[in-house]
């Protein structure tokens, strides 16, 4: 048995992969140990980004769904090693570093999924408005976007909205200057890393244009890079 | 001036849609959704619909031909008249939208009603949880019912990922936990724990989040 203060946590993780899919040949564990770490370091950038973002970014929808296949296989891993009995020391504790790893994900993946709800909450009327907005949303996301919205315009019309005279009885009005939707601030200033080199340069307006290099971080106005950050160019910090 | 009768300044347009304002500022420092005021959005709606009855005599009084740009204290007092009604409307809506807002914030929290048997694996007796509390709109009940459906919708798409769970990033798989209240049996991949009060214990943080938040059992650092 190994020496369990000499244990690297991954390692561990790895091992027990490797135990998990010599018994399931049909999964193809080389690719997973390679590709593993980088999309964990996905997962915790897309989480930063999107709480940091003051508009909704486009639904990362591949990486998401690679990362729940994977909880679901870990939590598999857990359940057939927890019944299978011969759950020694080194076993025990293997499944424990496992099961912690799912909860960090878990965790990752839940606090991207209620930034995001925490926006689409607040801009539900824009993005009900603007079709841009809605592909940005998971189907999921959108559907329930559209019946909060049925929701809360239901309670609205129930305690006032139906008795007033018709021509105040929108929610999306922009009359007398005043905007009623609330929308992203798209001028709000973000901190970017530039991952790959923009070729040519990013007008900033006012005759300024910057050149962004790899590796550098900048302070600029969301709206000028938000193409940049929606191809994964430039990425938020 | 022809049309000042119609415009009484013993009481101001908008005071009453201020009164609301301050209930909606009380609203926020206060833990508690309080009373729906009921008679203040009811007058503020009339209020509107005087100020429309306004608008309208006016312009009726001005016959079809009327242009804006002809009489100037005509156009003036129906601008100031509409002005009154949209800040009115504005009021009414913060207003509904805060308390919209805190109704959203209690489905999240678990202060649910919906959720009764579909979360009963915890078997915990759901009797002595809070109630819906009173003071609410009968409208405000059927919001908070209706965003119930909508987020436990939502809530059973991401099976694997516990959208309410704690926002806390985790640390320790397992914690120690005390028994506030009574709680019945959980079942852990561990056996059975019966949770009585003023009992402790160290169980797995997965199986107890709900209880927590609930409110039957406390965390200890």
């Amino acid at each position: 048995m190994m020496d369990e203060r000499d244990l690297e946590i991954d390692d561990l993780i790895n091992d027990l992969d490797k135990e998990y899919y010599s018994a399931h040949p049909t999964a193809n564990s080389s690719y997973l140990t390679t590709h593993k770490s980088r999309d964990l370091k996905s997962l915790v950038r897309l989480w930063i980004s999107e709480r940091t973002c003051p508009d909704i970014l486009p639904y990362a929808h591949d990486l998401l769904d690679t990362m729940l296949d994977r909880v679901r296989e870990q939590v598999e891993v857990i359940e057939v090693n927890t019944t299978s009995g011969d759950a020694g020391g080194g076993a025990k504790l293997k499944l424990l570093f496992v099961e912690t790893e799912v909860e960090r994900v878990k965790f990752l993946v839940r606090g991207y999924l209620r930034a995001r709800i925490l926006k689409i909450d607040k801009y539900y009327m824009h993005i009900l408005n603007n079709l841009d907005m809605q592909t940005r949303l998971s189907q999921s996301e959108l559907r329930y976007a559209k019946r909060r919205g049925n929701q809360l315009k239901r309670y609205y019309d129930l305690r006032f909205l139906s008795s007033l005279p018709p021509s105040l009885q929108r929610l999306d009005d922009t009359a007398g200057g005043l905007q009623m939707v609330e929308m992203p601030d798209l001028n709000e200033v973000v901190f970017i890393r530039v991952l790959h080199d923009v070729p040519g340069e990013v007008d900033l307006g006012n005759d300024d244009k910057i050149e962004l290099r790899t590796g550098n971080i900048y302070v600029l106005p969301y709206k000028v890079i938000r193409r940049h950050i929606d191809n994964g160019d430039v990425q938020l910090v | 001036m022809h049309f000042s009768n119609h415009i009484s300044f013993t009481t101001m347009y908008g005071d009453l849609a201020a009164k609301l304002i301050q209930d909606s500022k009380r609203t926020q420092s206060l833990d508690v959704l309080p009373a729906y005021q009921a008679d203040l959005v009811n007058s503020i709606i009339r209020e509107i619909r005087d100020l429309q009855r306004d608008v309208k005599i006016l312009l009726d009084q001005q016959g079809p031909n009327f242009r804006a740009s002809q009489d100037r204290r005509v156009s003036c007092a129906i601008f100031v008249l509409q002005i009154c009604m949209r800040r009115n409307k504005r009021c009414l809506l913060a207003y509904h939208k805060l308390r919209a807002r805190r109704l959203e914030t209690l489905v999240w929290s678990g202060f649910e009603t919906t959720s009764i048997g579909s979360e009963g694996d915890s078997g915990v007796a759901l009797s002595d949880r809070p109630s819906v509390a009173s003071g609410w709109h009968p409208d405000e009940e059927e919001y908070f019912r209706g965003y119930g459906d909508v987020l436990a919708e939502l809530k059973g798409e991401w099976t694997d990922i516990d959208l309410t769970g704690s926002m806390e990033p985790p640390r320790d798989l397992f914690i120690d936990v005390r028994v506030l209240k009574d709680a019945g049996e959980i079942q852990t991949e561990y056996g059975l724990i019966t949770l009585t009060k003023n009992s402790q214990f160290y169980v797995r943080q997965g199986d107890v989040e709900r209880l927590i938040q609930q409110g039957y059992i406390q965390k200890l650092h």
